[in-house]
């Protein structure tokens, strides 16, 4: 309550409330509204942002404008306006073709509050050079600097320290708990069905929570409002199709969306091809426009990865998300969106039977029931007041075999949250978005934990039958200060707290050799903390940007397993995790082009990331799996002509923390007649873990595209690109049992790869 | 239970298969091993393997040098002065080559034997000694006394916290033929597929007749010798040992973490690489044991009355 009054005392104190004009502001051609569009009253340099709804509003004296609406890929329009009362203007833009060809990394500039995320543009995905041809959201956003991933085949974004299960995912607001298909070499985002991705690296304000390092919000494409059309692509590894459309002329529309992959459609799997893995993406959403001040969406989202082999094992998962979305326009200063969100992801292993055995199955997941609220406040030009609530229904199936039915891992817990912040600009100089969330984690329903004593040995089993049985409740402050010291110049100073209900356990780093569950918070397990302190320099020019960026964060309660953990069908699984402080540092800079035939950026990130978790392994404090010191990034793309463009990326990186073997021991696990065996292993001895590291990464992607102008009713494009042109063997692992002298053999990935990509679109 | 861990190659072959086809290569290229490890070595300088048990034997220890990566043959070690306390009395051992009562064909280098029969007190802490290279080492593990059983009502003992675990050792003599046949399960509600896996280095193309459960004792008689009877034809006159024996928790848990590192390694069950425990001091490695052992016989027609099979 003190928060709400304190909030309203300084919305009040800069207020001077004359009229409102509010609206939406939507694409000309499709009718789709557009996210994050500039609106400017001349003279005044008050102005506003459209929500991520298209939805806007101002509140100006009464007096006569001219409304500036601008939005990067669109023709400004200026609208005159005699203001004298509340007033409604829904204003559509016009594409401008020639700079939609253009690459664009957007920051929205008219209010500095908003460049704490990143908006990155689907044209400028399309321009990277890829490994498979497949456009990928994920890819491009670690290209980011303070982004890194730990080599190919990983759709793991590590982000400024934080473990790779930190990042809040969402499709249409619901998260996605597993970005990958084929094991992380593609993400589960089509990049045809998607229409806006917002990135907030690290510090983020109070209406996003659950993770503790960043959001990736991504948003489906509404449908085209006015015209049919039907667009598609093919590339190396899958084939893509949308048909999009008017249900109701401007009032209702439509978008279908599916993607296959082509692998599986001309081979099976066979003695010569043991393994065939196979995916597919469906979307689907609709929407209606009940009246001025209410409109209704709903989508889906279903991907399935199939990996099928001749006869070894079978590995299936899935994730469904579902989205039911009323915005409503309370009054012309004021927007609610009330949303139903579903989420399920499965996970199934599966070894088939045998002779002397069943089969055996092994399957994780979780299922996700969410109702929220946001309320958005215009209170006026400097001051906006964001508050909601959201309830979730968790159910964490974390770890569960056929073997060990008698065990029932399933877990149900509710998570509840509640957020005010005011987002207000002070003057010309300081501008904050300011504000607090309260959250709430509460374990449910049936259980069965185990109690452990000091040296982790299971003393008391706790059955839980109803009601909940264990709660834990967390304050989290966000603080950003933006300083706008010129035109050109501006600071920014953060403070964010940020708290976390559930996290991956995993064996390895890369998905595809990995056990990994997602572990929720119980009686053994707390919730991770994370404090991330933040401070940022902004230098931007008409050609050239120029930022950096220095942070550090302690997260408290990071969790690890102990050596030699007994991962699958222990019923004392909670015994073999201890938790701990992991802290983490560093700083980037990344220097931008924006303009000319060429364009392009240059990044430097260093960061270090630390654990502390006392008696997981021999020493108490060991790097992070993901402490990955430097991290170089360079983009360039250069326009031949309006048709050709080239674009390359180059990236080196350190490479990642490891614990190799330094040599070997024998060892005859026997107890008297057992000494027969002739068994005589050869045992690894290990430095400390993660005090290795791989060798420095590197590699260079070329894309050359073929960009037409758009015709009346089509348009093509072909991309052609190389992966790893210069073909560096980048290590993924080592066959130690594969030495020769003083060699090791070396895992690696393949290593040039050719590519294509062709994409259409019929009106 | 203990299927799951015959799945063991099944899965290898998938990561195999998925390393080779679908996410790498390994195109005999070669890497320097010291730009991997930089050149990083071990500074233990000796490894323990062996034990006592409560049967009197001449009990064996050997001694081993750690090896490098860069070498492949492990190394033996000679010369080392071994002892054995077992409460007040102290017992020497002789390395085998030098061992008067050792037949020829046991006389290997670095295996250091008991210069005479003894065995293992239960209850009784159970202390080695060597000294070797100027330093002396110690390794020391209390005896913990196994429960008897016998085969109308095997009595099975379930985890407790901090208590020790019982192992199940299985003999089975075949009086027709000259083979012989060992299983056995380290019995707790976890970890009793352990000793499963081990028969797989003593005969694998064999591994599936060692099916067996130890959930109960009646699953885990029928299930055992239905599936030796099937495939083996074990004939009613058949003698069958069992042995069942006490192993400290870190005994176990040194057994398992060793298995970790061996045959169950790089799968999708495996841990991240760690190093085994030892309970060697002064920067040894290795496991010193001392475990107790109850033995019943019986034969195989009386066992398959007693779990109602039909002959």
């Amino acid at each position: 309550m003190f928060a709400i009054l304190f909030l309203l005392f300084c919305a009040k104190a800069f207020s001077n409330e004359k009229h409102i004009i509010s609206g939406y502001i939507s694409d000309f051609d499709s009718g789709e509204e557009l996210i994050g569009c500039n609106i400017i009253a001349n003279l005044t340099g008050l102005g506003t942002i459209s929500n991520s709804y298209g939805f806007y509003s101002l509140t100006l004296n009464e007096d006569v404008y001219v409304l500036n609406f601008s939005f990067i890929g669109y023709y400004n329009q200026e609208i005159r306006i005699n203001l004298t009362k509340d007033t409604l203007v829904n204003v559509k833009l016009k594409k401008n073709i020639l700079y939609l060809d253009e690459v664009v990394i957007t920051s929205e500039k008219s209010k500095q509050i908003e460049n704490i995320h990143k908006t990155i543009s689907i044209e400028h995905i399309k321009m990277l050079p890829t490994a498979f041809g497949e456009h990928d959201i994920i890819k491009a956003i670690q290209l980011e600097p303070g982004v890194k991933n730990i080599g190919e085949g990983s759709s793991g974004l590590y982000i400024r320290g934080g473990n790779r299960d930190q990042n809040y995912v969402l499709i249409d607001e619901v998260p996605v708990y597993n970005i990958s298909h084929l094991y992380g070499f593609v993400s589960v985002f089509n990049p045809d069905i998607i229409k806006n991705v917002k990135f907030y690296n690290t510090a983020y304000p109070a209406q996003f929570g659950g993770r503790v390092s960043s959001v990736i919000d991504t948003k489906m494409k509404e449908g085209n409002r006015n015209n049919y059309s039907v667009y598609g692509g093919v590339s190396i590894i899958a084939s893509r199709l949308t048909v999009t459309g008017p249900l109701i002329k401007e009032r209702s529309s439509f978008v279908m969306s599916a993607r296959k992959s082509n692998f599986d459609l001309f081979v099976e799997p066979s003695e010569s091809i043991s393994i065939v893995p196979s995916f597919y993406d469906l979307n689907g959403k609709i929407n209606y426009k009940i009246n001025r001040n209410n409109h209704l969406f709903f989508s889906v989202y279903h991907g399935t990865d199939f990996i099928n082999t001749l006869a070894s094992f079978n590995n299936k998962w899935y994730n469904t998300t579902s989205t039911l979305r009323w915005n409503h326009i309370v009054n012309n200063n004021a927007f609610l969106n009330t949303t139903v969100l579903y989420s399920k992801y499965k996970n199934t292993l599966t070894l088939p039977e045998s002779k002397n055995t069943k089969p055996y199955t092994w399957q994780t997941g979780v299922e996700d029931i969410n109702a929220k609220l946001d309320f958005t406040w215009y209170f006026n030009p400097k001051n906006t007041i964001r508050l909601g609530v959201n309830s979730i229904l968790h159910d964490y199936t974390p770890g569960q075999s056929n073997y060990m039915e008698s065990i029932n891992s399933n877990m149900s817990a509710i998570e509840s949250s509640a957020y005010i912040s005011n987002e207000i600009e002070f003057n010309n100089i300081f501008d904050a978005e300011y504000g607090i969330r309260f959250s709430m984690f509460q374990n449910t329903g049936n259980a069965k934990w185990y109690s452990f004593d000091e040296n982790y040995l299971p003393i008391k089993i706790n059955i839980e039958n109803k009601g909940v049985w264990n709660t834990y409740k967390n304050i989290e402050p966000r603080v950003i200060i933006n300083i706008n010291k010129s035109k050109n110049n501006s600071y920014r100073v953060a403070y964010t707290r940020a708290s976390q209900f559930v996290q991956i356990l995993s064996n390895n780093a890369y998905s595809y050799t990995a056990l990994e569950t997602w572990m929720p918070a119980s009686a053994n397990i707390k919730p991770l903390i994370s404090n991330n302190f933040l401070s940022s320099y902004f230098w931007d020019r008409e050609k050239i940007m120029f930022s950096t960026t220095a942070y550090y964060r302690l997260i408290n309660n990071q969790i690890d397993y102990i050596d030699h953990a007994i991962l699958t069908d222990n019923p004392y699984i909670d015994g073999e995790i201890r938790s701990g402080k992991a802290n983490a540092y560093g700083f980037e800079f990344i220097l931008t082009k924006k303009t000319g035939k060429t364009k392009g950026s240059v990044s430097y990130a260093f960061s270090r990331a630390q654990y502390t978790i006392k008696g997981a392994t021999s020493k108490d404090t060991y790097p992070a799996p993901y402490d990955i010191p430097h991290d170089i990034k360079v983009q360039i793309v250069h326009e031949f002509t309006e048709k050709i463009k080239i674009s390359a990326f180059w990236t080196f990186t350190s490479g990642r923390p490891a614990t190799f073997p330094i040599g070997y021991q024998a060892g005859f696990p026997h107890i008297g007649d057992l000494a027969s065996f002739d068994w005589q292993p050869q045992i690894p001895i290990y430095s400390e873990r993660n005090s290795g590291q791989f060798p420095n990464y590197h590699r260079l992607d070329l894309a050359l595209i073929f960009d037409p102008p758009a015709k009346k009713k089509t348009k093509h494009n072909l991309t052609i690109g190389v992966y790893n042109l210069y073909a560096k063997r980048n290590p993924m692992g080592y066959n130690f049992n594969n030495r020769i002298g003083d060699k090791v053999s070396v895992f690696h990935f393949f290593r040039v790869i050719p590519n294509f990509s062709y994409s259409f679109k019929f009106n | 239970m203990s299927t799951k861990y015959l799945y063991i190659f099944n899965i290898k072959l998938m990561v195999i298969t998925l390393s080779l086809i679908f996410v790498s290569c390994e195109d005999s290229y070669y890497e320097d091993i010291s730009k991997i490890t930089g050149n990083k070595k071990t500074n233990a300088e000796i490894v323990i393997t062996g034990g006592i048990t409560s049967e009197m034997e001449y009990h064996e220890i050997t001694l081993t040098k750690p090896m490098l990566l860069n070498e492949h043959s492990i190394d033996s070690i000679s010369g080392a002065e071994v002892n054995l306390k077992i409460g007040d009395n102290n017992y020497e051992f002789i390395e085998a080559i030098n061992h008067p009562n050792i037949n020829s064909q046991q006389k290997r280098k670095g295996t250091y034997v008991s210069k005479n029969l003894i065995k293992g007190i239960p209850g009784a802490v159970h202390t080695l000694t060597i000294y070797y290279s100027g330093k002396t080492y110690t390794a020391s593990d209390i005896m913990g006394e196994v429960k008897s059983f016998d085969f109308n009502s095997i009595d099975l003992p379930t985890k407790s916290g901090g208590g020790g675990y019982d192992s199940l050792g299985v003999l089975v003599s075949p009086l027709l033929y000259q083979n012989t046949f060992n299983f056995g399960a380290i019995e707790s509600s976890i970890y009793h597929w352990f000793a499963v896996d081990t028969i797989f280095g003593y005969d694998k193309s064999k591994s599936s007749l060692y099916y067996f459960s130890v959930v109960d004792q009646q699953g885990l008689l029928s299930e055992m010798y239905s599936e030796r009877i099937s495939q083996l034809s074990i004939g009613m006159s058949y003698k069958i040992t069992v042995k069942k024996s006490f192993i400290s928790q870190q005994y176990e848990n040194y057994l398992i973490a060793v298995l970790k590192e061996t045959y169950w390694n790089n799968n999708l069950f495996s841990t991240m690489p760690a190093n085994v425990p030892t309970n060697l001091s002064t920067g040894g490695l290795g496991y010193f044991y001392a475990s107790d052992i109850y033995t019943q016989t019986i034969s195989a027609r009386e066992l398959m009355l007693l779990i109602n099979l039909d002959e």
